[in-house]
């Protein structure tokens, strides 16, 4: 083992600590015992190190027994976090899966979803969930404040989804989600720069939707800052249809009737739907945005 | 001794970046230590068709007929036809002489069912999601009120969850994720791309959010079969010329996924490929997702933990495994060199 005269430093136990982690708390007891030894067999033989290691320990063993602390109660909350989604998931095979086995046998050979939906990664606003989407139905894609970026905004994860979706699965409605308290218009509306403001990846993302902040800014300026964003939550719902027409396939389809484009607002503060299909011919008589089939649930 | 020359990284300044079991592991198959694979033990297959359930009585059934055939709605279907044919079997034991009005009655269903044009009505996307937001409504907000009016206020998830956007594995259904659960992000072939704050700010926005504000616990990555964004990687010949506008582009930062399939499995058939690459992708957005500081020190810190998923539909399996990751403190070039043996 180790040079006796100069003893393994006491980081690199930190190393096996570690990565034994999984085996449980006996081995890395032992491993603890053998460091203390090993220091004290070190100072012995060299007392100017006891001088550098009582420097050492305080730091290090608040840090070990915070660690251990925590990676003891943690591997237990882990162990159940796990085994409750493992229970979930054979759940969701017994009652679901088998049950319906054709149907699934069906959907794996291959999937002709009619709608796409974007939403955001809110955890409360899953489109499944709250539109009852079952598997096969909707190729979705979920983003912070359910942005779609302008055609010339270049490659991003948004189109190359929105791509698959339109030119190779060929769906016939594309439905945006926007929702009640999303942190990242609120975000948007915060941002007082909203030119040049790039200290974080949030601020970075959110800038896709300036335009809606800007004209929410413009027509509800007397509102306060919450109205705002609920205003600015449907704005920008608006702002990525328009986006959506930027891409020419998209364009195209739409133009055929073979692709339509829906926007949405979920609130779920009391739970209502609100829900508007773009007019296409519409927009191109007045040049503007215009809405059709507007719809209200609640 | 022999742990401490073999130990990687060991570096002169600062921090060493100790990936022990997940660089270990990157070069050979899986990345980590305890892989769960989730399977029901008692997966006998599935009954070959959908036939009409049999009932096993032998004592006599005193219950008074039911109604033959009940009007049902979509929610409903499934139960009510077994109930109904259940109904239907037990009465027909009581009289059995009723059997031939059965039939007749039974044929004439079948014949108006198979007559009415496949779809049914014609498709009305309007209609079909608002039947489903009622559903929703009616069935689980308004029955809990209690979650609902906490969930309204703020959001806490333990998880995030990164999924392919194919509408086959939504992680609400086959995880059961409840509203407030999962914050999770799906895009193509649910990759994570390295951090890039021009090029993918929409990524990197979602993980910044998870982590920083919303401090979830875990960050799971879930692949799955028959991946056509993994399959177009493997197929896209990536020879200078892209054919589409932006596909291509999103799904070569999976390219080190391929290159390693290709290497390990170049002889294997193109199918077989994909699975292994669909797997491999996994582990290499779980990478990507190292190299975001935010995550590595919450990795550090043991404030966030990484998870790999696999999601098997044409089997009906779940894999799972973790991402081991950790900091050594500094040595300073005394301790290193006696860890070499060199003199100073």
């Amino acid at each position: 083992m180790a040079n006796l005269t100069q003893p393994p430093p006491a980081s690199c136990k930190n190393v096996s600590l570690k990565t034994s982690a999984i085996f449980g708390l006996k081995l890395r007891l032992e491993d603890f015992e053998q460091t203390r030894l090993n220091f004290r067999a070190s100072f012995r033989i060299n007392p100017s190190l006891g001088l550098k290691a009582s420097v050492e320990p305080p730091g290090l063993i608040r840090r070990i027994r915070r660690e251990k602390f925590k990676t003891a109660r943690d591997k237990q909350d882990e162990k159940e976090l796990f085994d409750e989604l493992k229970n979930r998931f054979l759940s969701f095979k017994r009652n679901t899966y088998l049950e319906n086995m054709e149907h699934y046998k069906d959907l794996a050979k291959s999937q002709s979803p009619k709608f796409m939906v974007i939403a955001c990664a809110d955890s409360r606003v899953c489109p499944s969930v709250i539109l009852g989407f079952q598997p096969g139905e909707a190729f979705t894609i979920r983003n912070v404040a359910n942005l779609v970026p302008p055609f010339e905004h270049g490659p991003s994860e948004t189109n190359a989804a929105l791509e698959f979706a339109v030119n190779t699965l060929q769906v016939e409605n594309i439905l945006v989600i926007g929702h009640s308290c999303c942190g990242g218009i609120q975000a948007l509306m915060s941002m007082q720069d909203v030119s040049d403001d790039s200290s974080s990846f949030i601020k970075s993302w959110v800038r896709v939707g300036r335009n809606a902040s800007i004209s929410t800014k413009a027509a509800a300026s007397g509102l306060g800052f919450d109205q705002q964003c609920r205003h600015c939550e449907k704005e920008s719902v608006n702002r990525s249809l328009s986006n959506l027409l930027t891409y020419p396939w998209i364009e195209e389809s739409v133009m055929r009737g073979t692709l339509s484009l829906h926007g949405s607002y979920y609130n779920f503060i009391d739970c209502t739907f609100e829900k508007w299909t773009l007019d296409y011919m519409a927009r191109s008589i007045k040049g503007s945005a215009a809405i059709k089939n507007q719809s209200f649930w609640h | 001794m022999a742990q401490m020359s073999t130990a990687p990284a060991a570096s002169l300044n600062g921090v060493s970046l100790c990936l022990t079991s997940s660089t270990h592991h990157l070069r050979h198959r899986s990345v980590q230590p305890s892989a769960v694979s989730a399977k029901l033990a008692s997966s006998s297959t599935a009954p070959s068709s959908p036939s009409l359930p049999t009932l096993i009585r032998n004592e006599p059934v005193l219950a008074t007929p039911a109604p033959i055939l009940n009007p049902v709605n979509w929610e409903d279907m499934g139960q009510d036809y077994e109930q109904a044919i259940e109904a239907l079997k037990k009465l027909l034991h009581e009289k059995g002489d009723l059997k031939a009005t059965a039939a007749a009655k039974v044929e004439q269903i079948t014949a108006e069912l198979q007559s009415t044009p496949s779809n049914g009505k014609i498709f009305n996307p309007v209609e079909r999601v608002k039947e489903g937001f009622i559903h929703f409504k009616r069935e689980k907000y308004d029955k809990n009120p209690a979650l609902y009016g906490e969930l309204a206020k703020g959001q806490s998830p333990k998880f995030m969850v990164f999924a392919c956007s194919d509408s086959r594995v939504c992680p609400s259904h086959i995880l059961d994720f409840k509203p407030g659960e999962a914050f999770v992000v799906r895009n193509v072939a649910n990759i994570v791309p390295p951090y890039d704050q021009t090029r993918y700010a929409g990524v990197g926005s979602a993980i910044e959010y998870a982590v920083l504000h919303l401090k979830v616990e875990y960050i799971v990555v879930i692949g799955h079969s028959a991946c056509g964004g993994i399959k177009g990687l493997m197929s896209f010949p990536y020879d200078g010329k892209y054919s589409t506008d932006f596909i291509e582009d999103w799904v070569k930062i999976g390219s080190p996924a391929k290159a390693k399939v290709l290497s390990a499995h170049g002889g294997k058939e193109f199918g077989e490929q994909c699975t292994h690459c669909e797997k491999e992708a996994v582990n290499v957005s779980l990478g990507n997702l190292l190299s975001y500081p935010f995550v590595r020190e919450g990795l550090v810190n043991k404030t966030l933990g990484l998870k790999g998923g696999y999601y098997d539909f044409t089997k009906g399996s779940f894999e799972l495994w973790g991402l081991h990751f950790s900091l050594s403190s500094s040595l300073s070039v005394k301790d290193v060199a006696t860890i070499l043996h060199w003199k100073l």
